[in-house]
């Protein structure tokens, strides 16, 4: 699926605008959306899911303006959404929980609804517990159900909010493995603040800031902003000034400081950048 | 209305739509017990009591069912939307203790235990009753979102019925025929507001 949004404006009343003139284009695969906490991201993938309505602009998906009605419900017939805070009936064993939302994404047969339900829950590693009430489920098996949710019916647009926060490195692990299979047949667009999940999956993201776009593009070029200005510091008793600090590792002599900045300290080894170094050299641009 | 949809409600709601028929079978074997041993003017007073407990449960059921759901997010970025599963939630509990009420009624007033009882028009008292508290604890729902508040407002609605209204109109058509309308009036703008996505997802988050 491709999507494109075209001038989006979203206010609420008595509050900065969520989103501001944002203009992206966003292309098949495997799509990571981040940026600070009020950004808009969340809004903007509640604007994606049909959910809100935009105060301004439009968007399209596969050429369908989703200011239609029509095209707003033919879109939740193909689209998987796993909100961040997603709480699955505790009373409900994962089989129980698929098949309701299976329901509500009106797939009628119940067979079908079933055999999709199994083999998701499957697939994200869940079949020994499918049948064992969800309240009794750790919280990263509660993420997968969440995950196996959103697959249900196969959708074509795949919208996920923060779905490592929280997850132990295993479980983390294991998680963005699933996303990248996804995304290889469908549109998957991942909300993360964990730029370590984005670098592994994502070969195309966008960097949100304050509603408006700051970066979209490959990945590879957000890591290229960094290139030339990423450093490692000797060990050092004070950080650096006018320099964004990425991290920070005690040694007994001081402390050895990885830093975005046009200007080292002296003794300063230049580093290949990463992912998170060329978010960081991007926010100390604006 | 999809059979497997409304029956995956109906599943999630079992204990509560037999609630008001164990409630009704509770409130009639009182009344065949009491009727071995007391007269029927000394029954009648303790009928009326009884008889509020159904519509004081229809509407604390109803708070129950229509508040707290954990996935109004996710069920509004599916085809079917939220305001489907609250309507579909509050036609079957409402249907529930509708039909109990009439059973209710049906036995004693067979037993001539139906406290001010003029004949088969009362059945509108206990029936009127709890359309009347369902349907505005509906509204209260939409609104609030919140389950203290909508039962809250359930038990207001209830007081308002038996101590300040009912003793005044006794005509039993008159008596309930009005806030019927009022509340039926109150659910449509329930369920036209139910229909803003943004606004239940948005009020959810706030919570």
């Amino acid at each position: 699926m491709f999507i494109s949004i075209d001038h989006l404006t979203k206010d609420f009343r008595g509050r900065p605008a969520a989103l501001n003139d944002l203009t992206v284009d966003l292309p098949q695969g495997m799509i990571g959306l981040i940026g600070p906490n009020g950004a808009g991201k969340t809004t903007l993938m509640r604007i994606l899911t049909g959910i809100i309505k935009p105060t301004k602009g439009k968007v399209f998906i596969d050429g369908q303006d989703l200011s239609s009605p029509a095209n707003r419900r033919n879109l939740k017939r193909h689209l998987g959404y796993l909100p961040q805070h997603i709480t699955p009936y505790d009373n409900l064993t994962p089989l129980e929980f698929l098949d309701y939302i299976g329901i509500l994404k009106m797939i009628d047969n119940k067979h079908v609804r079933q055999e999709q339900a199994h083999t998701l829950l499957e697939q994200v590693g869940l079949e020994d517990v499918m049948n064992q009430p969800i309240g009794g489920l750790s919280g990263g098996m509660r993420r997968r159900v969440g995950i196996a949710q959103a697959l249900m019916g196969g959708p074509q647009l795949l919208v996920v909010d923060e779905p490592t926060a929280g997850l132990d490195p295993e479980e983390r692990m294991r998680f963005r493995t699933l996303l990248a299979q996804l995304g290889q047949d469908r549109t998957v667009i991942l909300s993360t603040h964990i730029l370590d999940d984005v670098a592994q999956t994502c070969p195309w993201v966008c960097v949100l800031r304050f509603g408006r776009k700051q970066y979209d593009g490959p990945t590879e070029g957000l890591i290229h902003e960094a290139a030339g200005h990423t450093w490692v510091t000797p060990p050092i008793a004070a950080p650096p000034d006018n320099a964004t600090i990425i991290n920070a590792e005690p040694t007994p002599q001081g402390t050895r400081y990885r830093i975005v900045t046009d200007t080292p300290p002296a003794g300063s080894v230049e580093t290949a950048p990463n992912l998170e170094d060329g978010y960081m050299a991007l926010a100390s641009e604006r | 209305m999809r059979l497997a949809f409304v029956g995956i409600q109906l599943k999630r709601l079992y204990r509560l739509v037999l609630l008001p028929f164990i409630l009704t079978a509770c409130i009639l074997l009182a009344g065949l017990l009491l009727e071995g041993s007391w007269s029927p003017g000394r029954i009648r007073p303790v009928m009326m009591a009884l008889t509020q407990v159904p519509v004081i449960a229809a509407g604390l059921s109803t708070a129950f069912v229509l508040n707290g759901d954990p996935i109004v997010e996710l069920t509004e970025s599916t085809p079917t939307g939220w305001r489907k599963v609250q309507v579909t939630r509050l036609l079957i509990i409402t249907g529930a203790f509708l039909a109990a009420a009439g059973l209710l009624f049906i036995g004693l007033h067979l037993m001539r235990l139906w406290p001010r009882d003029q004949g088969w028009v009362s059945i509108i008292t206990p029936v009127g009753s709890i359309f009347i508290v369902n349907c505005l604890v509906f509204l209260i729902a939409v609104l609030t979102m919140s389950m203290p508040t909508s039962s809250l407002a359930s038990i207001a609605i209830w007081l308002f019925l038996c101590f300040i209204w009912d003793p005044y109109i006794t005509d039993p058509v008159r008596q309930r025929l009005v806030p019927m309308i009022i509340a039926a009036a109150g659910a449509i703008f329930g369920w036209k507001i139910c229909s803003d996505a943004e606004r239940n997802v948005v009020k959810v988050a706030a919570l």
